[in-house]
């Protein structure tokens, strides 16, 4: 139980900190200046604010912001600012000082989770090979596969030697067209499929089978010769792209936002650690 | 009526057959044919022209051999139009596949060998490698690139005026005109936290199945623009080489195993419905 209240209020507080992060201004409010500079010192900043000049005081707490002309607000050191410069300034909030360190400690973290899924490989991998369950050779292929991998990775941007070569072997000629041949078996299974399941049973049935032929005619260039001498709205790849930018569109906007809704009750739920399942009732 | 019937259990062997046949025939005889280019390729060419001075592309690639057949050429082409244009970019891999920077080296290499040989490394591009972290790198990478990235993907420091002069006048969002997310499908992060936030262009280019769900952002103006699949890497090939026969980019080559691939599918639909509808006359 301690544990499950641990791992829910550190869900929570993560949470709270980008939620916090993008609600509070990184400066209080009341107390930050806007206007041009006039000029900096090491000990203050003269800002041209509503006509007349202001003087703020450099102080460690104080955060500068300069504007930029794609609108989002640089943060700067005094020393970094010129006259004519906008920005504002004032006392920090602390909450978007610590968003590097944050992102960083998050990115960290789904890197380790790389690791983690390594090694719940290596334990389920050794296990097949001790207890000699059926087919632990491939265990055995898995190990090799991933020591080949690491070793053909240093190989990386080297510029010759047997490295390079076992990173040309490794990435070239082994994954790379294994890699590709996997991806092109979609178009053997693509084909077989909608012969077998694209059948014209309805009306519905058989307005998605004309948008699809006007979709699949429209992207390669066989549709812009079967239609090029007709008016061009009614040339194939002019209605394909009517298909795509208005009709496609306006179905996935629908889609989009009825998931959206969905993600952040879900969110919402995970945040508060409501989200319950069969993995979330256990003990941990 | 009997053997129209058998059209709808054709042997599935028969249909992998076809399809192997359509996609290896253009690679024996060699076929070039002309495209119809569709807005949201010319926008992006169009973009990419008008880019000033100073200012530089930041080439989100992170795709591997999975989706080359779509994804390469889609780098192809827009890296070709920045070596010839001389506008200098900046390659990344965020959170997809650490594979992405290794391809795009393969890309690049192949046209600085055959169309480009006057082009530097560190002066003309920079490759920064894979990173960790979806929205939170490319947070990191807006305010400061130096802190989501110590060094080049060769090894060289960031700060390395001697290896890396492009680096030196790369600071953060504010020096990037434009950000080309190429990959199976693109991470939409790259809208809420980049665009919404600093109003930086994005683009992508993605595999043709994944399109459906981004044009809602061309219609919205949260993308500049997009290449889709093989389609749009062969029209972008079509307006950087006017002249049919000057154009080789793997878009233009692969574009016709497709528009084949395509027209056995549509046959084999054909076929299907034929049998099913004969065979339900046959019923009465």
């Amino acid at each position: 139980m301690t544990k499950r209240r641990f791992i829910a209020l550190v869900t929570f507080l993560a949470g709270l900190y980008y939620f916090l992060e993008f609600v509070v201004p990184p400066t209080i409010p009341w107390r930050t200046v806007r206007g041009e500079v006039v000029s900096v010192s090491p000990q203050s900043i003269t800002l041209l604010v509503n006509g007349q000049q202001q003087q703020i005081p450099v102080e460690p707490t104080l955060k500068v912001y300069r504007e930029r002309p794609t609108g989002a607000p640089e943060s700067v050191e005094p020393a970094q600012l010129r006259p004519g410069d906008r920005v504002s300034a004032g006392p920090t909030t602390y909450l978007s000082d610590w968003l590097t360190p944050v992102n960083n400690f998050f990115i960290v973290l789904g890197s380790m989770a790389w690791g983690m899924g390594l090694i719940s490989l290596a334990m389920v991998h050794s296990g097949n090979i001790r207890r000699r369950r059926p087919e632990w050779y491939g265990s055995v292929v898995f190990f090799l596969a991933v020591g080949g991998g690491i070793v053909a990775g240093l190989g990386y941007g080297a510029e010759g030697g047997w490295l390079k070569e076992a990173n040309d072997v490794v990435f070239n000629y082994l994954l790379r067209p294994m890699s590709s041949t996997v991806f092109s078996l979609l178009a053997f299974h693509m084909a077989t499929a909608s012969y077998r399941a694209f059948r014209v049973k309805s009306g519905e049935a058989a307005l998605m089978m004309t948008s699809a032929f006007v979709v699949m005619l429209g992207q390669i260039p066989i549709g812009l010769w079967l239609t090029h001498g007709l008016p061009s709205f009614l040339q194939l790849p002019v209605m394909a792209q009517w298909v795509l930018y208005i009709a496609n569109s306006a179905a996935v906007r629908g889609m989009w936002f009825g998931m959206m809704v969905g993600a952040i009750a879900v969110g919402l739920r995970f945040w508060l650690s409501l989200e319950r399942g069969a993995f979330f009732d256990r003990e941990l | 009526m009997e053997w129209l019937a058998r059209l709808q259990s054709i042997d599935r062997r028969w249909i992998y057959a076809a399809i192997w046949v359509a996609c290896a025939l253009p690679f024996v005889v060699n076929i070039k044919l002309p495209v119809y280019v569709s807005p949201e390729t010319r926008r992006l060419y169009e973009f990419i022209e008008k880019c000033p001075p100073g200012k530089v592309i930041l080439v989100d690639s992170a795709w591997d051999a999975g989706s080359q057949g779509e994804n390469w050429g889609q780098v192809e082409v827009v890296f070709e139009h920045l070596l010839r244009k001389r506008i200098p970019f900046i390659i990344t891999s965020v959170e997809i596949t650490p594979l992405g920077p290794q391809f795009a080296d393969q890309v690049i290499e192949r046209l600085v060998r055959e169309k480009f040989p006057d082009r530097k490394y560190g002066v003309d591009w920079v490759n920064l490698g894979y990173t960790k972290g979806s929205w939170q790198a490319m947070q990191q990478i807006a305010k400061d690139i130096r802190q989501q990235y110590k060094k080049d993907s060769r090894g060289y420091s960031l700060d390395d005026a001697e290896h890396l002069p492009l680096m030196q006048r790369v600071r953060n969002i504010e020096d990037i005109y434009l950000i080309y997310s190429v990959t199976y499908s693109p991470l939409e992060d790259w809208i809420p936290f980049i665009h919404g936030v600093y109003g930086t262009p994005i683009a992508f280019g993605c595999a043709g199945i994944q399109s459906t769900t981004y044009y809602r952002y061309l219609l919205s103006g949260q993308l500049v623009g997009m290449l889709v699949g093989v389609r749009g890497a062969a029209e972008y090939d079509a307006l950087l080489h006017p002249n049919l026969r000057d154009r080789n980019s793997m878009g233009t080559k692969l574009i016709v195993p497709q528009a084949f691939g395509h027209l056995v599918i549509i046959v084999a639909v054909i076929l299907g419905n034929i049998g099913y509808f004969a065979a339900r006359r046959r019923k009465g």
